[in-house]
């Protein structure tokens, strides 16, 4: 008697669970379909999250800077930067963008746009930059998804030096 | 006995509210920006890729629900299982980043990667709430229950 409460028991949560799942499934297929930013479901060439940052390949970055139209802003470590960095670029780790922050806004307002970096498509670090930067207000920026590394094996040219860091 | 189970139902009506607003806050952070919890799920480098998207867009409504569920007392006993199973699954992801020792965030109640970087605390954090999801998967005596007060109010 008592097991056949607690398997009627456990039937009726499963069914409970069943139900939440697939209303939950239901209605954020339909939110995602409505909303202008809705995510993409299956995606495997970009990393998630990007379709609000736009990208830009480093044939495409190497034109702009040609123009002095973009300025680099390098999101790894103050040491990966030291080591090699793209041309003119600003590094700004996760930890300085508070203090970079006036400086990059100013160089937004003398017209260039800001491109974010970090190693290789793998690490979202320059992503997760841009994002920020958009979020605090400043709407021109680009993120380069191929990173140092694209940047590297495309034979464009690199910088080495402490110079550039954000204070 | 019915003291204890005035007892056991006062607790799980308080672990259900505490939960419901915990789930209810953590969805709606998350539904209006899927792209950075899309990026914080990533971050975490468990999922496939493909899968990523996918659990960005589902997981915030089923925390909604879930949470809405326990606060107004309907499906508690499927709500509360579901609450319990997500923070055991959340406990998990935070259990193998920490001993990865990615430095990465949370993605817990923001999506923001500087907001919320993963500590040991969140472990702790995450422990007591699936103890609450227990107790009120186990203990649960129907307070406060709208699915309750509509089912006596058919007989």
């Amino acid at each position: 008697m008592v097991r056949r409460c607690c398997k009627e028991k456990l039937f009726h949560t499963m069914y409970q669970v069943i139900v939440l799942v697939i209303l939950s499934i239901a209605v954020s297929v339909l939110v995602n379909a409505l909303r202008p930013e809705g995510l993409i479901w299956m995606q495997v060439t970009q990393p998630p999250g990007t379709f609000d940052i736009e990208s830009i390949t480093p044939d495409e970055a190497w034109v702009l800077l040609s123009d002095n139209r973009i300025r680099f802003v390098d999101a790894r470590s103050a040491l990966d930067f030291y080591q090699g960095h793209l041309p003119g670029a600003v590094n700004v780790p996760h930890k300085d963008m508070d203090k970079a922050f006036m400086q990059l806004k100013s160089i937004v307002q003398s017209g260039s746009t800001l491109v974010t970096y970090c190693d290789d498509p793998e690490c979202t670090l320059g992503l997760e930059l841009a994002r920020l930067l958009k979020n605090s207000g400043i709407d021109t920026v680009k993120v380069l998804t191929a990173g140092w590394a694209g940047w590297y094996e495309a034979g464009y040219p690199v910088e080495e030096s402490m110079e550039g860091g954000a204070g | 006995m019915s003291m204890d189970r005035t007892v056991y139902g006062m607790l799980s009506l308080c672990f259900r509210m505490i939960l419901g607003v915990v789930f209810l806050y953590a969805g709606i952070v998350k539904i209006i920006d899927p792209a950075g919890f899309a990026l914080a799920i990533s971050n975490y480098r468990i999922l496939p890729d493909i899968l990523v998207n996918a659990v960005a867009i589902v997981l915030p409504f089923l925390e909604v629900f879930a949470g809405a569920a326990l606060i107004a007392g309907i499906v508690i006993p499927g709500s509360s299982l579901v609450v319990t199973g997500l923070l055991l699954i959340f406990f998990c992801a935070l259990f193998i980043s920490l001993v990865r020792g990615l430095d990465i965030s949370c993605g817990c109640f923001s999506t923001s990667y500087r907001a919320d970087p993963v500590t040991w605390l969140y472990l702790v954090r995450d422990g007591t709430l699936i103890f609450m999801g227990g107790f009120v998967f186990f203990f649960d005596q129907g307070m406060f229950s709208l699915e309750k007060y509509l089912c006596s109010r058919k007989t």
